[in-house]
């Protein structure tokens, strides 16, 4: 029997009053409910949010884009170590009005759930939203689109340099998949990887994958050559300033390989995935900045899809998309904490 | 606000260089009425150029420097309007513009900006607006980019000399691009200015100046390696200096605010680097100032681009078809909050701005007028 995806209550004692639905397990002891058991609960998780600094100004970095406190990038790891156990953030609100419903989608928009911290005022909006999750399960097995493969162990000594890769990466709405060193299956469907982790390159395992067209990125100039129909690209960048590196790995890969573009939308990250097979996808949109909403965001997709439909926890509504760039733009209403466009392909 | 040292200042310094305003040199200017930047733009533009003369006399067998204006950042847009029609100039008219200095035998084009807070390729920048760069770069043989906010390609920034001392600075240090050039062209796009008034040709070449010597992060002493953030504290507030290793301000008492110091450093860049062809994309355009970071800005079509020999006189027509005066004096519209950058660069003797001294070919304003503050 499959292990049932956990949706822990952070509480102690007799449970609150009324449905609490789609709930299934506790976090801390308590009556009414198992307690949860067999999750993987990453240490580092962070309280989503846009990063605000001590006079209350959002933080922002080089290019003026917000910084944001995300875990997508520490989900995607610990799935990636470890399939098999599901991810639970264990975070807790850091202010009054911190926005609960942003952590469920910042967790649940990644397959993993969020220890939910219960109030009354808070509940309604936190159970649709985990209801709407629950009603697309499926999106947890889909795959990432991805034009790049982020090679390393993401534990040990890769583990700071990866996560925070990875964490950029995301603000740049790069589409990335991980893969383990000498993983070749890993790459198919991409056309470039990065190589991050601090072990030496084993380039002889990733030769045929070159010559075949793939572009492997590594750190050192002097690494550059061509290979058959493809090319080793060694960035100058020092690969532990992980700004710098990662916007190497980006320039290297370049904007043409972009699977998704989104423009007024500082404060989001996007999380791009479609079913095996490839007739349908999703985006997840997640706002770090709460809820204030986005006015007048647009978002362009490389693959021309046929239909798209914006969701939100409470409602589904046709968008309309227009051809552009060899894909599809899509105007986007006003966006709260979070939306997900539905797509769909031949 | 104006208070009357500003006045003074600006009166002493004009006291010197007001004879050469009588002498400023003029040149036709070409207006067409251009709707779409669909099939209708090669000839609208082939006409544009043939009533400044041709592209021939200007670019055969020479290496050509366009400055395009992609002012602020590529993820940013005016609501879901895509820059190129609100606020960057189009790249039809990039392309266009290309495809036909290509034809009138230019030998080499090189696209310049300084994009916003990144040493990236202008490439890069461009695809992240969703523009595709192969559309510029196979309008013609031999064109290439370069991302003049830094160093760049080059070895040592180059020295521009403003002719007749210049209003604050007496020099500038930009990327050797701005010198590697036989002809500089400024395609720009026709906007007002929240600081400036308008932005149109010579506006344009606020941007290039190398934030790694004028930006808020210019090293003190020595340029910085990349450019972090704008121009906002060397040049707008003058609340600091530039790199040390560049030309420092000539009065450093004058007025610290961007209405007075904008117009200025722009009438210096263009007396330091002239501009040899100005174009003004004007089929779509945005009211109310420069980019979507302006409050109350809104799309507008005024349908219409205009290009002359002289930026003066080219920014004078393109400010009379915005519905202004481009002889008015600060405190009339559109230069409410600054001095008029038209009368500055007059008066270093880069051009003149009395529509009355110059022809103006094609279409007429009185015609085409666009009253942008009704827009």
């Amino acid at each position: 029997m499959a292990q049932l995806f956990p949706l822990p209550l952070r509480w102690q004692g007799k449970l609150p009053a009324g449905d609490l639905a789609p709930l299934n397990c506790l976090f801390g002891g308590g009556d009414g409910m198992p307690v949860l058991q067999g999750a993987r609960i990453p240490k580092r998780a962070l309280w989503p949010g846009v990063r605000v600094s001590g006079n209350g100004a959002a933080e922002a970095g080089p290019t003026g884009a917000p910084w944001v406190n995300a875990n997508g990038w520490l989900i995607r790891v610990s799935r990636f170590l470890d399939a098999t156990k599901p991810v639970v953030l264990d975070t807790r609100p850091l202010a009054a009005g911190s926005s609960h419903v942003l952590a469920v989608a910042d967790a649940m928009a990644y397959g993993a759930s969020w220890v939910v911290s219960h109030s009354p005022e808070t509940w309604p909006a936190v159970r649709a939203a985990l209801l709407f999750f629950e009603r697309n399960a499926a999106w947890r097995a889909w795959e990432p689109v991805a034009a790049l493969a982020m090679i390393g162990e993401f534990a040990g000594a890769d583990e700071s340099i990866g996560g925070e890769c990875l964490n950029l990466l995301a603000r740049r709405q790069v589409g990335y998949r991980l893969a383990g060193p000498g993983d070749l299956a890993a790459l198919n469907g991409v056309g470039a990887a990065a190589w991050i982790s601090k072990q030496p390159v084993p380039y002889e395992k990733y030769l045929s994958w070159i010559r075949d067209g793939g572009t492997l990125i590594v750190r050192g100039e002097a690494n550059s050559r061509a290979e058959g129909n493809g090319r080793v690209i060694g960035r100058a960048e020092a690969w532990d300033d992980v700004y710098a590196a990662t916007a190497g790995i980006h320039l290297a890969l370049t904007r043409r390989t972009d699977v998704l573009r989104l423009w007024n939308a500082g404060s989001f990250n996007s999380y791009y995935q479609m079913e095996p097979g490839g007739k349908r996808g999703v985006v997840h949109l997640i706002n770090y900045a709460g809820n204030r909403g986005s006015d007048d965001a647009s978002i362009w997709l490389a693959r021309a899809w046929k239909r798209a439909a914006l969701s939100t926890f409470d409602k589904q509504a046709p968008l309309k998309t227009r051809a552009s760039n060899g894909g599809i733009e899509i105007a986007l209403p006003q966006l709260g904490v979070y939306a997900a466009i539905e797509l769909e392909g031949e | 606000m104006i208070t009357r040292r500003d006045v003074l200042a600006a009166a002493t310094t004009a006291s010197f260089i007001q004879r050469r305003a009588t002498a400023a040199p003029i040149a036709p200017v070409a207006i067409q009425r251009c709707r779409t930047y669909g099939a209708g733009l090669e000839p609208t533009m082939r006409r544009l150029f043939d009533g400044i003369g041709g592209l021939g006399r200007i670019v055969s067998n020479k290496t050509v420097a366009v400055k395009v204006n992609l002012t602020g950042r590529p993820s940013m847009r005016l609501g879901h309007s895509p820059a190129e029609l609100a606020h960057w100039t189009h790249p039809r008219v990039i392309g266009m513009t290309l495809h036909l200095m290509n034809e009138a035998g230019a030998k080499r084009i090189r696209i310049l900006e300084s994009p916003w807070s990144t040493t990236d390729p202008l490439e890069e920048y461009m695809m992240e607006a969703n523009w595709d760069p192969a559309l510029i770069l196979n309008a013609a043989k031999k064109v290439e980019f370069e991302n003049t906010n830094y160093l760049g390609n080059g070895k040592r920034y180059s020295h521009f000399k403003v002719p007749n001392g210049g209003h604050v600075f007496p020099a500038y240090d930009l990327n050797h691009s701005y010198a590697d050039c036989d002809v500089f062209v400024s395609i720009a796009k026709l906007k007002e200015h929240a600081t400036a008034g308008v932005t149109l040709s010579m506006k344009n070449c606020f941007g290039i100046t190398p934030c790694t010597i004028y930006g808020d992060g210019a090293g003190e002493k020595e340029p910085s390696l990349a450019p972090v953030g704008g121009r906002g504290s060397v040049i707008h507030s003058g609340a600091r200096k530039p790199s040390l290793s560049s030309p420092q301000e000539l009065h450093p008492d004058s007025p610290r605010h961007g209405g007075y110091r904008v117009p200025r450093v722009v009438a210096d860049l263009c007396a330091a680097r002239p501009i040899d062809l100005a174009i003004i994309d004007g089929v779509e355009s945005m009211a109310g100032g420069e980019g979507p970071w302006i409050r109350g800005t809104r799309r507008c079509s005024p349908g219409v681009i205009i290009a002359g020999t002289n930026a003066v006189c080219t920014d004078a027509v393109a400010t009379a078809v915005l519905g202004f005066d481009p002889m008015a004096k600060r405190g009339v519209a559109p230069f409410e909050n600054c001095d008029n950058t038209l009368e500055l660069a007059e008066q270093l003797g880069v051009g003149s701005r009395d529509l009355s001294k110059f022809e103006v070919a094609g279409a007429q304003i009185a015609d085409i007028r666009f009253e942008i503050r009704k827009a």
